[in-house]
């Protein structure tokens, strides 16, 4: 399922979609530096330990926290370890198939995870069970349910919420049968996040640049390019993705306006708790 | 160092009798039914059953991928059931196992029985049920909202399809068994059933555990006043939300 390729857009709607550019506007009336509506709940995962449905326009992204126990790598043996999954669920879109995830998904997973890690977000000293060697191994899972353009932001947005949200336990030893198990102590806390890394995207069109891409206009573009920036203003990751290519100009406009456009994403971020009544 | 495998509840009754959700026997648990929840689908419903929550997502009938298993002289139903990595208490793999691989088969065959598959030669009809979060009964809860979403779909059905778990625990038949009576080791046996009403015909039946005749017919008889209540929630969400349609709604 190769996002770009398998749905053909015609020169039509092509011509269309860059004379609405050239008169600045967008296919659904967006201005170029405008979201589309973003909706966030704790979304029907019950039994994760944390959580976010995150919806832009009709993209969503369902993120699930779960932790599992085991050693930490040496080179870290005083940190959990955190990794980010993501699954293209095939009724997200009729051009997925079903299978293990593609190179898309990978990608998706690892735009996420990067965002994740150079940003200090999770402090991953509060994840040791027993230093050097037995830590929390934390999964951002997440599931792309409905694909309708820039599953990067959204999936980004749902990560970092689910995470804020996320509740672990103190494990403590425990003899049963003669056996040593982890057993949770107490009532679990909460993780907690030291920063709000958001994604943003923007799409390049002919030679328009657009923020959060809608289906078609992602298909139409020639490349995008995601900046991940915390709330220091700081870009803590790039992707850039397509085959089309940016001037440093473009790249460094984009850049200030990806600036601008974060601190309201993470006040949505910010604003965010976990409610799972009438879920 | 492993993690303790959650335990199970020390007895599986109350004192009066009642199941420990304060259930009778023969009680379901709660259902919602919600259809057209997702955008890209052709057709799409949300079954919350207990503490289930499963979405299913129906395409077609369209072409078949891979080619070769197009079938000249009929349409496939191909169906895939799959339990997201949260929806558990331990973090599942997300990798399909064994026992995802038999419901998706058995599933499918649950629905078959109500397309007229013949209709649609060198086509497919494709079913996606993803568990969000699963609490007993995946497999039954599924059959419902996957039989919703091809409803939904706008196919021609000859009835919808029903899902519902019975039970044995202790020796006693109950209905719709949620995750920790599902676990319960003493007395029990476990059987999901899937049922066109309208005809009450089977279309799926597995059983685990021991039971005699009389017990069989008893939960038999069980599953299918449960699934009659089912039925109508079915119905009842279908027309809900066609009726909302024609009044402009969604």
């Amino acid at each position: 399922m190769d996002l770009s390729i398998s749905k053909k857009i015609s020169t039509i709607e092509k011509d269309y979609m860059l004379d609405l550019l050239s008169r600045g506007t967008r296919l659904d009336g967006r201005g170029f530096l405008e979201y589309r509506e973003i909706k966030i709940d704790a979304g029907p995962m019950l039994k994760a330990e944390g959580s976010a449905r995150v919806c832009i326009g009709d993209t969503q992204v369902c993120c699930g926290i779960k932790y599992e126990t085991g050693t930490p790598f040496p080179d870290t043996p005083n940190e959990g370890v955190i990794t980010a999954m993501a699954e293209f669920v095939p009724f997200a879109s009729p051009m997925f198939e079903s299978g293990p995830p593609d190179e898309n998904a990978i990608e998706l997973a690892r735009v996420v995870d990067r965002g994740i890690r150079h940003s200090d977000l999770v402090d991953r000293t509060r994840l040791v069970i027993k230093p050097g060697e037995e830590v929390f191994l934390l999964f951002v899972d997440l599931y792309y349910m409905m694909h309708n353009g820039n599953p990067w932001d959204t999936a980004s947005l749902a990560a970092l919420c689910a995470l804020k949200t996320t509740m672990i336990p103190a494990l403590k030893e425990k003899d049963v049968n003669g056996k040593k198990f982890l057993v949770p102590e107490g009532e679990p806390q909460a993780l907690g996040i030291q920063d709000y890394p958001v994604t943003i995207t923007f799409a390049k069109i002919g030679d328009y640049i657009i923020v959060d891409p809608g289906l078609m206009e992602e298909l139409i573009s020639d490349a995008r390019i995601s900046y991940c920036i915390n709330k220091n203003g700081l870009i803590t990751s790039i992707q850039k993705n397509g085959s089309g290519t940016f001037t440093t100009e473009e790249l460094l406009k984009a850049a200030r306006n990806a600036r601008d456009l974060a601190p309201a994403l993470q006040q949505r971020v910010k604003n965010y708790t976990r409610d799972l009544t009438n879920m | 160092m492993p993690l303790l495998p959650e335990g199970h509840p020390e007895k599986i009754f109350r004192e009066d009798g009642l199941r420990l959700d304060g259930r009778k026997p023969d009680d379901l648990r709660d259902i919602r039914l919600e259809i057209g929840v997702l955008k890209n689908a052709d057709g799409s419903a949300m079954i919350c059953h207990g503490k289930n929550r499963i979405i299913a997502g129906a395409y077609g009938p369209r072409e078949v991928h891979p080619r070769h298993l197009a079938q000249s002289d009929t349409g496939i139903l191909q169906v895939q059931y799959r339990m997201s990595t949260f929806s558990v208490g331990e973090r599942k793999t997300p990798v399909p196992g064994r026992r995802e691989k038999e419901i998706s088969m058995v599933v499918q065959h649950a629905l078959e029985p109500v397309l007229f598959l013949e209709q649609y030669p060198n086509s497919t009809i494709d079913i996606f049920i993803q568990v969000m979060t699963a609490d007993g009964g995946t497999r039954c809860a599924s059959i419902t909202a996957a039989a919703l979403a091809l409803a939904d779909m706008g196919i021609p059905m000859r009835d919808l399809v029903t899902g519902v778990a019975v039970g044995k625990i202790n020796n006693k038949p109950i209905l719709d068994l949620a995750d920790y009576e599902d676990k319960w080791e003493e007395g029990a046996a476990d059987m999901p059933v899937a049922v066109m009403m309208n005809e009450k015909k089977i279309t799926l039946l597995q059983l685990d555990g021991q039971v005699s005749i009389d017990e069989y017919e008893q939960m038999l008889n069980l599953a299918l006043k449960g699934a009659e209540r089912i039925y109508e929630l079915q119905k009842e969400a279908l027309k809900k939300k066609y009726t909302s349609e024609l009044v402009g709604g969604r």
